[in-house]
């Protein structure tokens, strides 16, 4: 056996018989326990992946304790001497203890597996990113053992030593959230491991760090003793320190990473990788996330992916409150939002994940932009009115979207222009003529999209809806319960039945003087007609305009569905293929009809989620939001089934139990060794 | 066997050690005196491989300590004031100690029990060493220098902390200890050095202020010679002529053994001179160690008997 595991296991015993070490062992359960249960009471979800990056904070402070008198205390009572004048080097001692210190905290770590049990009991966790989170965890308490152990070789005093190696930890956590200095910080590299997704970058770090602190600690006790040539033995340190920063420079493949997760949730999905292979323009993209919050950490995670897998992306995080000018020129509202630059076009999209984003540069880097097509010659609103009726707002956040507009005028012109990829016929205030119905379901049968909103008073459009499924029905909807100020006209609307993408993430919308939307029988194959929104029970469309009550015999009892969306697709072995890797081609026809016009008016847009309602709407119609198949889209979300008592268990088991059992371990080792 | 040539050992601007030479052969026990502060433990740490020197060199049978650990793992050394570990037994910290230098596994508990034995502190093998009186831990200490037999024991002020039992019973250890070790002992104890050991060397403002063999019970051979009809020089070279006289010094001669008196009172009486006195000196080496430390160090006369 070498001389440093001899070091190594005596002092492993040492530790195990010094009372010291289960008070330590105490406050280490206690803080783990109590952020483990504050942070799964938070969650509620099967994963240690928000209780481990918390780690960090509580080796921070138990660390320097366990450290402080390693080599310290040997050379201030020069039992040093004693160890050195044996066949052992300065650097086998300062390696054994730094190995003894590391077992001792992995130990502390042991009892922290009843947590584990937990989620096994009452979840169904995802067990490789545990096992990671578990491996980083080690390799962190393997560095900051490290740290302790140099700062206790350099001076002769533990205090010193233990204030010493706190103030570096602390500095290297606290670098996390300075940009310029987050390359030296511990804190992301543990999250790596923590969330199931560790990097070559990770170990990179925290080997590293770990060898260069016991080389400087080895150094140092060298120096001590060599009276000559310390310009030669600092040469050692320094060479290792240069190394080390090398090594962290040198940059690691975007492949270099191993996603555990049982969804794959931190790999980019092979059409995201191909669509960032045929980016051809540089791209920026902006996220807008509070400074420090976890959301701004999952989007940088997430555009980390996207930066390596394309060096034509560049992507920063802002926070909202101190980019207020950067905001207003990317036309960001809100946290949460992210513009999306590619060759001068810009998409603001929300929420950030792998499928809007990817969406997003599809979108931008295609030749052909988007161009919504709004009709006109039958009184129709104008994309260019301001007045509170006009849908000047609307243009304003489709050209936000990467949407370009257009006026068309077919009682004039011969045909719908191929720049036109989604026509808009907003309020009509006349039936269109035959001639123009014969264009317009022509163009839709061959792939076209359509945005029809009319007014309850507004004319027929059977012949332009029908055929795909769907109809306006006459009447206005009152809704008693949901009345904006007491205006059962003005509905406010939380329902969105069906899991349709132009409600994605809609929690409300407000519809003024609203209609409603039927199904209507159709004879086409490959038709799917769903509801998007729909008013409650206590609704009903009345049909009578002279009255304002009820009638059960004529009125439509709710709920009414106030807009509804209908999608026919059908193979075709040639022709244009959305997907980039190629293979038969889909043809789609898209409608979405909305029994009310106001909503999307200047006067409205900015109520509720009426702006995402037409932003989705235009996207699905658009067809793009489904280009790409992503494993990440819905993230695998494994409950804890977190009764009350479960609770109290967990909370007294891991605040409680644990440390206490700590407790009566060191009380136990105290009474063993107190007669000798 | 172990040899230091011209150490020179400084701690910033304060030289600790000013060109020290020094041999100590095998089975010796040499006993390194001097004023605190002389440089007697940090020339021990430098002969133990502790410590870099600025000049010099020390050799053990040709390796020196410092680099190679196969020299190191032949040398027992024993600190003042040895630190123990507080948390083990006696026993777990002499097998400690054993095992890092080298001890197989099996062997490690019995050479600790064995050690502790020879060194009167067998009983106290289950004790905490936090828990050891001043005397008992030096004993223990002592233990674990001499654990894995070295042939190198460098004890520095072994008998601190020791009671006049306690000391005999170290006298007799380093006894046994000679037959089979060479031995360095740092003491300021002039009666302990003169017990134990067969040579000193007094340590002073880092240098060697003097260096004298020790006879058998505290005396060196050297006689004092006083003979009538005959001038003092004269006498001088009479005496320094006859085989065995090494020196002679206001009348008293160095020898090399009993046997040289015969040689001298055969001498005086052939030349005719009246031989008045011939008897053994008893060494004051107490007298020599004030006279060495006091005087300046430039003119300082090195005395070799």
């Amino acid at each position: 056996m070498s001389g440093w595991l001899r070091v190594a296991r005596r002092e492993l015993r040492a530790g195990l018989v010094t009372p010291a070490t289960y008070a330590v062992a105490v406050a280490f359960l206690a803080l783990t326990g109590i952020t483990l249960f504050l942070v799964t009471d938070g969650s509620r979800e099967a994963s240690l992946r928000f209780w481990f990056p918390n780690l960090g904070f509580v080796l921070l402070v138990t660390v320097p304790i366990v450290t402080s008198r390693l080599v310290a205390d040997e050379w201030r009572s020069r039992h040093l001497d004693v160890l050195l004048s044996r066949p052992v080097s300065a650097g086998g001692v300062v390696v054994g203890k730094w190995l003894a210190a590391t077992v001792l905290v992995l130990g502390l770590l042991v009892p922290t597996l009843a947590y584990v049990g937990f989620l096994a009991a009452w979840g169904r966790p995802d067990w490789p990113p545990i096992v990671a989170s578990y491996l980083g965890a080690a390799l962190t308490a393997g560095f900051f053992c490290a740290v302790g152990t140099m700062s206790s070789a350099l001076t002769p005093t533990a205090v010193v030593a233990g204030l010493g190696s706190f103030t570096v930890l602390v500095a290297l956590q606290l670098a996390g959230g300075v940009d310029a200095l987050r390359p030296l910080s511990f804190q992301p590299h543990l999250e790596s491991f923590a969330r199931g997704a560790p990097e070559l970058g990770d170990l990179v770090y925290l080997v590293s760090g770990t060898v260069i602190a016991l080389v400087v600690a080895g150094s140092g006790q060298r120096l001590r003793r060599r009276l000559l040539e310390r310009g030669r033995a600092l040469l050692v340190p320094a060479l290792a320190l240069a190394a080390a920063v090398a090594v962290n420079l040198v940059p690691i493949p975007a492949q270099a990473r191993w996603d555990l997760t049982a969804s794959g949730r931190y790999t980019l999905s092979r059409a995201s990788g191909e669509v960032l292979q045929r980016l051809t323009m540089p791209a920026r993209v902006s996220a807008f996330e509070p400074n420090g919050s976890s959301d701004a950490g999952d989007a940088r995670i997430l555009l980390d992916q996207f930066a390596r897998a394309t060096p034509r992306l560049s992507y920063r995080v802002l926070d909202l409150s101190r980019s207020r000018g950067e905001a207003l020129r990317l036309g960001i509202r809100d946290d949460g939002q992210v513009a999306v630059e590619v060759g001068g076009r810009r998409e603001v999209i929300s929420p950030l994940t792998e499928l809007t984003l990817t969406s997003a540069l599809q979108r931008l880097a295609r030749g052909r932009p988007q161009q919504v097509c709004a009709l006109a010659g039958h009184g129709e609103r104008e994309l260019d009115d301001t007045a509170p009726g006009g849908y000047d707002a609307a243009r304003t956040l489709l050209e936000n979207n990467a949407v370009d507009t257009a006026r068309l005028d077919l009682t004039v012109a011969d045909r719908v222009p191929p720049q036109c990829t989604v026509l808009a016929m907003i309020d009509p205030h006349a039936a269109p003529l035959p001639r123009e119905v014969q264009l317009i379901g022509d163009w839709m049968a061959h792939s076209g999209r359509m945005l029809i909103a009319r007014e309850p008073n507004g004319p027929d459009l059977d012949p332009l809806t029908a055929r795909w499924g769907l109809r306006l029905l006459p009447g206005l909807l009152f809704d008693p319960a949901r009345g904006l100020a007491g205006d059962p006209t003005s509905v406010l609307v939380n329902s969105f039945p069906t899991e349709s993408p132009v409600a994605r993430d809609v929690t409300g919308g407000l519809f003024v003087t609203a209609g409603a939307v039927t199904t209507a029988a159709s004879e086409d194959t490959g038709l799917s007609v769903a509801r998007v929104a729909q008013s409650t029970d206590a609704s009903y469309l009345h049909v009578d305009p002279g009255s304002t009550a009820y009638q059960p015999d004529r009125d439509r009892r709710g709920p009414v569905v106030i807009a509804g969306a209908a999608d026919r697709s059908t193979v075709q072995p040639t022709g244009e293929s959305r997907v980039p890797s190629g293979g038969p081609s889909i043809a789609r026809t898209r409608l979405l009809v909305v029994a009310d016009a106001e909503w999307a008016s200047n006067e409205f847009l900015g109520e509720l989620d009426n702006r995402r309602l037409l932003t989705n709407g235009i996207n699905w119609l658009a067809g793009e939001e489904d280009i790409v198949a992503v494993g990440g889209e819905n993230p695998d979300l494994r409950r804890l089934a977190l009764t009350p008592a479960r609770r109290t268990l967990m909370g007294a088991v891991a605040i409680g139990g644990l440390p206490g059992l700590a407790l009566l371990s060191g009380g136990l080792v105290w009474l063993r060794r107190r007669g000798r | 066997m172990l040899r230091a040539r011209g150490l020179v050992i400084r701690y910033g601007p304060r030289t600790a050690v000013a060109g020290v030479d020094l041999e100590l052969g095998d089975h010796e026990i040499l006993g390194l005196l001097g004023p605190n502060g002389a440089g007697k433990s940090t020339l021990l740490r430098r002969l133990a491989g502790l410590l870099h020197a600025q000049a010099g060199s020390v050799e053990l049978d040709g390796a020196d300590p410092v680099h190679d650990p196969a020299a190191r793992a032949r040398i027992g050394y024993l600190p003042e004031d040895p630190p123990l570990y507080a948390e083990d037994t006696a026993l777990q910290y002499v097998a400690y100690l054993a095992s890092l230098s080298g001890l197989p596994r099996k062997r490690r508990t019995v050479a600790a029990r064995a050690a502790l034995d020879r060194v009167g502190a067998g009983t106290l093998e289950q004790r905490l060493c936090g828990r050891l009186s001043k005397g008992q831990r030096q004993r223990v200490a002592m233990a674990a220098a001499i654990v894995h037999d070295p042939c190198v024991l460098l004890l520095d002020e072994p008998s601190e902390g020791l009671d006049p039992r306690q000391m005999a019973g170290l006298r007799t250890l380093l006894g046994e200890l000679r037959t089979t070790t060479s031995i360095v002992v740092s003491t300021h104890l002039l009666a302990e050095a003169q017990s134990v050991c067969d040579r000193v060397v007094v340590l002073d403002q880092g240098r060697v202020a003097l260096e004298r063999r020790l006879g058998a019970n505290g005396t060196g051979h050297r006689v004092r010679v006083v003979a009538h009809g005959v001038k003092p020089g004269q006498l001088n070279d009479a005496l320094l002529a006859v085989p065995g006289v090494r020196g002679v010094e206001r009348g008293v001669c160095a020898v090399d053994g009993p046997a040289v008196s015969e040689a001298i009172a055969t001498m005086v009486c052939a030349r005719g001179w009246r031989l008045r006195v011939l008897a053994p000196v008893p060494d004051d080496l107490e007298a020599a160690f004030l006279a060495a430390v006091t005087q300046a160090p430039r003119s300082r006369a090195r005395e070799r008997t």
